[in-house]
């Protein structure tokens, strides 16, 4: 059998004694973007987070290419998984070069390679963000930021990327432009992408593979068109949705939250 | 959006300029520092000094005024001043926060209560000159000990640092006001030492801290890029490869080290530790590369300055360093902050 690129084995992590998730089976090749959905405080940032050993599971294993992430060093799995995450950054005066070429921490001693910077230009037009190397990073608008996040890292060469609701605070045309960016990235360059994401319809129209995750447990799992059913929506956010099908995708409209719904 | 963008070139071209900023600031220190070798209550021509070191026959006097006097406490000057310097670089860098300086884990306090503590009990008396020198430093590496134990119960935390170095800090400010109360007169050196000053430089105190200096420029430099990462955020650090834990405590130590002795021996000597990064990261951005010794040069040329202008605004008494420091600092910080221009020179 060949690995999969990406892949979560009986995961389980908890936070002194309460359970955030509990066996999460989850698989993302190269060339695919998958997203994981579900209510907030379901788990899916916790789950990202454990892929980067950012947190440690207290049960199951994390393999990439077939290989378990504990096995890694800290610096041999930044070379392997990048990440974007969520929280807006502040930082002190940095142009976007500088946080481009941060991409290459894991691969440089000090000095920067005619290599390194091969790669991060490579990596700056693959982005489109060619007009803004120059500029301080601090000073970018939103879907400006995002772009150069992203940036920075795909300059660290990595077989997995994993994004934290890589659409958060952007206006429509900057989501549809960030995921298309996102989708062509992991087919160009052989990325296994995962995502945490809550707008489903963008998770619907760009994701190959969708897990859906109620409070930490994987409630369902495969494409868009097989997991964001209204039976779902309903069972794992409580919401009554109508679902309509389109050629390209699945389109959610809700209607009103379901008052008897339980969370557990 | 289609503009063409060679990264080699433009890479290049940005190192270029601050590399020549860093071979116009070392320029601008010794330049500075001669002056400061001349400059006195005798002022002594460069011809003289040159004379006076290498000279077959020299004025006995005027030898040991520059060997004994003015260059140890010109060098002196300079590594406190890059120490200082340093240590700021590493303390906002890593607590991300503009406002922290060396003394932001409340390692002067520290200092100031050793240093007390051995001038109120007459400890200079029996133990020399040097128990001073030791309390103050056996005090500020406690303190930075109590530090770290209480932000450690929550995992090292950027918040919980500052906020026990502040409540750590206030504690032995109170203890060294309680000292000074009860002691009297007995203590009024203490209040010389808690104002900073370079008048107590000599060699033996040169070899103490050119060792740290060495040390800390070495060891630094090799963290740029575990600074540059950790400046941008904990879990972004971890993310591109940084042990995050292990870089904190042991970056923290050194800052604390360089703190620690440079308190020692100069007294509290605020500002520069503060100001310094915050005009080189306006003059060439935020990289650890070129932030550090660009950094630890302007401080250096700072406190120099404001030593030497100590030493000559009432002549021949002297006024102690800090007020000088910051008297003139502030205006210049506050303009530069007013002027606000990132793009201040590249």
């Amino acid at each position: 059998m060949v690995d999969m690129r990406l892949r979560v084995k009986d995961l389980s992590f908890k936070y002194s004694t309460t359970d955030v998730l509990s066996g999460v089976n989850l698989e993302v090749d190269e060339h695919e973007v998958a997203s994981i959905v579900g209510p907030n405080a379901s788990g899916k940032t916790t789950l990202l987070r454990c892929i980067n050993k950012v947190l440690k599971p207290y049960m199951g294993t994390v393999f990439i290419d077939g290989k378990a992430i504990v096995k890694m060093n800290i610096k041999e799995l930044a070379r392997e998984v990048s990440s974007v995450p969520q929280i807006a950054l502040r930082s002190f005066p940095l142009t976007v070069l500088d946080v481009v070429l941060m991409g290459r921490t894991p691969y440089v001693k000090w000095q920067l390679t005619k290599n390194d910077l091969e790669i991060a230009e490579e990596s700056i037009k693959s982005v489109g963000i060619e007009n803004l190397t120059s500029k301080y990073f601090d000073e970018l608008s939103g879907g400006e930021m995002q772009r150069v996040l992203i940036s920075k890292a795909i300059t660290q060469e990595p077989k997995v990327l994993l994004l934290d609701e890589p659409t958060a605070h952007l206006d429509v045309k900057n989501q549809l432009e960030i995921l298309d960016l996102i989708r062509n990235l992991a087919r160009n360059k052989d990325i296994a992408v995962l995502m945490a994401i809550h707008d489903l319809n963008l998770a619907a129209r760009f994701s190959d593979r969708i897990y859906m995750i109620k409070n930490g447990s994987i409630f369902a799992s495969g494409s868009p068109m097989d997991v964001l059913t209204s039976e779902n929506i309903r069972e794992v956010y409580g919401v009554e949705v109508r679902t309509i099908k389109s050629e390209e995708s699945i389109h959610i409209l809700p209607i009103k939250p379901i008052r008897s719904f339980n969370q557990t | 959006m289609s503009s063409e963008v060679d990264v080699n070139k433009l890479y290049r071209k940005v190192r270029g300029k601050k590399i020549f900023f860093l071979f116009i600031l070392t320029l601008a220190l010794l330049a500075i520092t001669i002056i400061s070798i001349c400059i006195g209550p005798i002022s002594i021509s460069i011809q003289d000094i040159i004379k006076a070191i290498f000279g077959e026959n020299p004025d006995e006097n005027l030898r040991a005024i520059v060997l004994d006097v003015r260059i140890p406490r010109v060098l002196m000057a300079v590594m406190a001043g890059t120490c200082l310097s340093l240590a700021g670089v590493i303390m906002q860098g890593l607590l991300r926060n503009p406002l922290a300086s060396p003394y932001v884990l409340g390692v002067a306090a520290g200092a100031a209560f050793g240093a007390a503590l051995a001038v109120a009990f007459g400890l200079q008396f029996i133990f020399g000159e040097y128990a001073l020198f030791m309390l103050a430093l056996v005090f500020s590496l406690v303190t930075m000990f109590m530090v770290y134990g209480l932000a450690s119960a929550r995992g090292v935390e950027t918040e919980t640092l500052i906020l026990a170095g502040i409540a750590i800090g206030s504690l032995f400010n109170a203890l060294v006001s309680f000292l000074i109360y009860v002691s009297g007169e007995k203590i009024y050196g203490i209040v010389f030492w808690l104002m900073g000053g370079l008048w107590g430089a000599d060699w033996e105190q040169l070899f103490i801290i050119f060792p740290v200096l060495l040390g800390g420029i070495v060891i630094t430099l090799n963290c740029s890029w575990d600074l540059n990462a950790l400046s941008m955020g904990d879990e972004v650090a971890m993310n591109l490869g940084i042990n995050v834990k292990f870089s904190k405590i042991f970056l923290l130590t050194l800052a604390t080290l360089l703190t620690a002795v440079t308190v020692s021996l100069t007294g509290t000597i605020g500002f520069i530790g503060l100001v310094a990064p915050h005009i080189v990261r306006i003059m060439i951005g935020s990289d650890h590369r070129f932030l550090l010794p660009a950094s630890g040069l302007v401080g250096a040329m700072l406190l120099l300055s404001a030593d030497t202008l100590s030493r000559m605004i009432i002549n021949p008494a002297e006024m102690p360093v800090g007020i000088i420091t910051s008297v003139i600092g502030v205006p210049f910080f506050v303009y530069l902050l007013m002027k606000r221009r990132k793009r201040w020179w590249i």
